[in-house]
């Protein structure tokens, strides 16, 4: 099963400040985070993910460092800032308002194939 | 031997876009591509495999392009306009419009000079300096000084090389062409405007002040008369006739500039033929029609070849009389020679009298 781009692309704002919200990370790791925790159903093209995590800084939802490990290559981590907390929040809300509707829509309705 | 640095630094150079310019984008996807490469290779695949398949999952360029030309169109963060991002930016997307309008305003410019200058030298034998000295001066500087042609090759270099140096130089060339058939209509009509104002202006009224001589037919119907010009080295002697009604003039020879110059002009008595003297020819005119014979002075013509001629006090003194209707004569000096000229015979090209 795929998602539809437009899902993709409502759903990558939410994922990704909630990724970010278990801790500091950088653009190749979510992308790896999305494919394990999704059963690899969920395929974002990993070009996809820099320019919401660019416009998501735009935004002040999240900042981003440069960090250079001592054995390791640099890698720009991004964290969640208060303001991109908030959003997270609000857009819990509102996802678990449409999970539940639909849910219950589709259970009193019977209407699942 | 595959070789992942300069596989990375190709296909950097391939992103160079300006979306993908902006800040440390290209750091960041380079950063992803070798984390990519690293875990493919983990999992078995050839470095070149690793590579290409990595690469391949990041997206192409332009659409990497469209989809960060979205975040650029947002409003950019105050650290992006601190830290200078936003001026770079915005340098690096004019630069090379400024470099191309550049270059288009220098070919138009040399355009510019080219059609200037090619008027001026048009207008400049189609008219006489007095009557149109704007485009006899232009005329004089284009040829004299280049005044036309440094500039018009100068344009028409620099814009060509600032062209030139952009990527998509077929798109320019052909955008060069259309830009200087887009302007062509409009210099052709400057020109015809230009043209058209200019002659109509010097069939109205000559100006009085360069008429150095003039003497009026006895019938009073037309005028002779010499306009000297500005020449450094001398006189600049133009020969006219102009119909005193409505003022309509002929320009009947433009003396060589700064050597020759008129030293007479007699009217015939039946007002039908003038003559005009110079240090090197006797010019009769007929009127109306204005054919015109022109006579070398044999003293002179000598004098012309050893380059003595040209100091008018020199000139011996002559005298011209008209014998009959048709017919002039004219004496130089007391000893100099002389002649006398049947005008028609000499038209017909059939004979001419000299005693």
């Amino acid at each position: 099963m795929t998602i539809s781009k437009d899902l993709v692309a409502a759903s990558s704002t939410p994922i990704i400040l909630s990724i970010l919200a278990q801790g500091e990370n950088y653009g190749y790791a979510i992308i790896q985070e999305v494919r394990r925790l999704s059963d690899e159903r969920i395929h974002w093209s990993d070009g996809m993910l820099y320019p919401v995590l660019h416009r998501l800084e735009n935004q002040e939802l999240v900042r981003s460092r440069w960090i250079t490990p001592e054995s390791g290559r640099k890698r720009k981590y991004y964290r969640l800032t208060p303001k991109g907390a908030r959003r997270l929040k609000s857009a819990q809300s509102q996802w678990r308002l449409v999970h539940a509707t639909l849910a219950r829509l589709w259970e009193e309705a019977r209407c699942l194939i | 031997m595959f070789d992942l640095n300069r596989a990375i630094d190709t296909w950097h150079r391939g992103l160079e876009s300006d979306e993908l310019r902006r800040g440390e984008t290209l750091d960041e996807l380079e950063s992803h591509v070798r984390e990519e490469v690293e875990r493919f290779v983990k999992s078995g695949l050839h470095q070149e495999q690793a590579f290409e398949r990595a690469v391949s999952r990041i997206g192409q360029s332009k659409d990497l392009a469209r989809e960060f030309a979205k975040v650029g169109r947002e409003k950019p963060s105050l650290r992006e306009y601190l830290n200078g991002d936003v001026l770079a930016l915005k340098v690096r997307r004019w630069t090379p419009r400024l470099v191309i309008g550049t270059g288009f305003l220098f070919i138009g410019f040399s355009g510019l000079t080219g059609w200037l200058g090619t008027t001026a030298w048009m207008l400049a034998r189609l008219t006489d300096r007095d009557h149109a000295p704007f485009w006899q001066a232009l005329a004089s500087r284009s040829t004299e000084s280049s005044f036309f042609l440094i500039p018009t090759l100068i344009g028409l270099t620099v814009g060509l090389i600032l062209l030139w140096e952009n990527k998509d130089r077929a798109r320019l060339l052909i955008r060069s062409l259309a830009a200087s058939f887009i302007l062509m209509p409009a210099y052709i009509t400057i020109g015809t405007i230009a043209i058209f104002l200019t002659l109509t202006l010097a069939n109205g009224t000559p100006k009085q002040l360069d008429v150095v001589q003039s003497v009026v037919s006895p019938n009073g119907a037309y005028e002779a008369y010499v306009r000297n010009g500005v020449a450094l080295d001398g006189p600049n002697h133009r020969l006219y006739i102009r119909r005193v009604k409505d003022r309509h003039f002929m320009l009947i020879e433009p003396l060589r500039k700064g050597i020759d110059a008129c030293r007479g002009i007699w009217w015939s008595p039946d007002s039908e033929m003038v003559v005009f003297l110079s240090h090197f020819y006797i010019i009769a005119v007929q009127v109306p029609g204005y054919n015109t014979v022109r006579i070398p002075l044999p003293e002179t013509v000598d004098s012309i070849q050893t380059g003595k001629a040209g100091a008018l006090q020199d000139f011996p003194p002559v005298s011209v009389e008209f014998p009959r209707p048709g017919v002039f004569q004219y004496r130089l000096g007391e000893t100099g020679g002389g002649a006398t000229v049947d005008l028609a015979c000499v038209l017909g090209d059939t004979r001419s009298r000299a005693s």
